[in-house]
């Protein structure tokens, strides 16, 4: 075979295997937003219903389970709105922001634990300021929080995450935001609630 | 002794005056949050006047290990003591948290003596060494001696041999101290459960990686394609 056929099927390997993996990234995303979009659909059915005069609401567990719809993380001064899940599994990461087993959910006192990707739904966490403005929406209502604090720590400072005075929000991302593979720390971000 | 009792109720009432909109508490480890506006003393230590977390060790096979953390404006907790308590009870069930002092000498911090979580009536009780103790003067001012002048028929009686008072035992003036208010109730999920192996979520995420790569390896194909479309003109001329 001659050196330039031998080149053109090498070429041609390399646009296949690339759109396959454009193609895997397209799929991935489409999931997302619809995971999102099925979310966001059924917080706002499960809101109406608990209106009154509305259709007997259906019941939501005490505890989610893992997958289920926990409510809307919203910061408006970032324009970020994304749909919280049970769970911070890869799995849960790939289509929105994940609740962290273990941590309190808005309606109870305690902190409240949320992990995302660095370069999707977090992404825009690297221009998060003190005293911005969170709400999450749930069906219970919408809680109000203001940032307090923010920090890099080491994968392994879980206590970011336990309880303390005036910590009710804890967001926690990846950090850098632009380190490639696995990055070395964590960007946390602690707010309060407020309302 | 009223004068000194009347100026450690004030102490007592000042110490706690912050406190009580600042009490929070959890059931596993009894986790309680105490802001004092005043130096109080714990076995071995003085805490200064702020904000402590006072919570129990997680070991299940000895629930009265106290642990006293700091706490700072951003909610970051210092170690500050780990005190090896006993148990300490209560006739009556607190509906509220109660704390305990005892008075030292003059100048000196009040000291915790015990402390009871709301609904439990088992509570911690400090030990201190001797050293920390109350010490309570025992200067009994001898009586003054009887006159001699009894007349020659007068049958003097005997004198009563009176039992002296025994020493009297260090007085612990105990003024309890209950928190009115409980801002913080215990929570069914708590981050300590975490485990001390956990770590924070992962969320590099590789969804970017995988969009740069496609890109990268489908500009490598184009250049190999158009580097072998080069060759095969140079080599039909």
């Amino acid at each position: 075979m001659q050196a330039s056929q031998r080149l053109t099927w090498i070429g041609g390997a390399l646009i296949l295997g690339g759109a396959t993996l454009l193609g895997c990234y397209c799929f991935m995303q489409h999931a997302a937003e619809t995971a999102q979009k099925n979310a966001e659909e059924w917080l706002k059915q499960a809101a109406r219903t608990r209106q009154p005069g509305g259709d007997s609401p259906k019941v939501l567990h005490e505890r989610p389970s893992h997958g289920d719809v926990v409510g809307e993380l919203r910061i408006p001064r970032l324009d970020l709105a994304v749909m919280v899940f049970e769970g911070d599994d890869g799995a849960i990461l790939k289509i929105g922001a994940g609740h962290i087993p273990a941590t309190a959910l808005p309606q109870e006192n305690g902190n409240l634990g949320i992990a995302a990707h660095r370069d999707s739904y977090f992404r825009a966490l690297r221009f998060i300021r003190a005293n911005d403005a969170i709400a999450f929406t749930t069906t219970r209502g919408t809680f109000q929080y203001t940032v307090t604090d923010i920090e890099i720590v080491r994968p392994s400072d879980v206590n970011v995450l336990a309880k303390a005075p005036g910590r009710d929000l804890t967001l926690v991302t990846c950090y850098p935001f632009y380190y490639v593979g696995s990055a070395p720390k964590r960007f946390i971000v602690h707010a309060k609630k407020i309302v | 002794m009223t004068i000194q009792r009347n100026r450690f109720l004030l102490t007592s009432l000042a110490l706690i005056g912050l406190t009580v909109p600042t009490a929070l508490a959890d059931e596993w480890d009894k986790e309680m949050v105490f802001q004092f506006s005043a130096p109080v003393q714990v076995p071995g230590k003085v805490l200064e006047p702020g904000k402590y977390v006072f919570r129990l060790a997680d070991s299940p096979s000895n629930r009265n290990i106290v642990q006293i953390f700091s706490v700072d404006e951003r909610g970051r907790q210092d170690f500050i003591a780990t005190i090896l308590a006993v148990s300490d009870y209560r006739l009556s069930t607190p509906e509220k948290p109660v704390v305990l002092f005892e008075e030292r000498h003059l100048g000196s911090p009040e000291a915790i003596k015990s402390w009871f979580y709301p609904g439990v009536n088992t509570g911690w009780h400090f030990v201190y060494p001797k050293s920390e103790q109350l010490e309570v003067a025992t200067n009994v001012p001898p009586p003054p001696p009887a006159p001699v002048s009894a007349p020659a028929e007068t049958v003097v009686p005997p004198p009563s041999v009176a039992e002296e008072p025994a020493q009297q035992a260090p007085v612990l003036i105990e003024e309890e101290t209950v928190i009115s208010e409980l801002v913080f109730t215990p929570e069914p999920g708590d981050a300590d459960q975490l485990g001390a192996d956990r770590l924070l979520p992962e969320t590099a995420g590789h969804s970017a990686m995988i969009l740069l790569a496609g890109i990268l390896i489908i500009a490598c194909g184009l250049a190999a394609v158009s580097l072998s479309q080069r060759r095969a003109r140079a080599e039909a001329k």
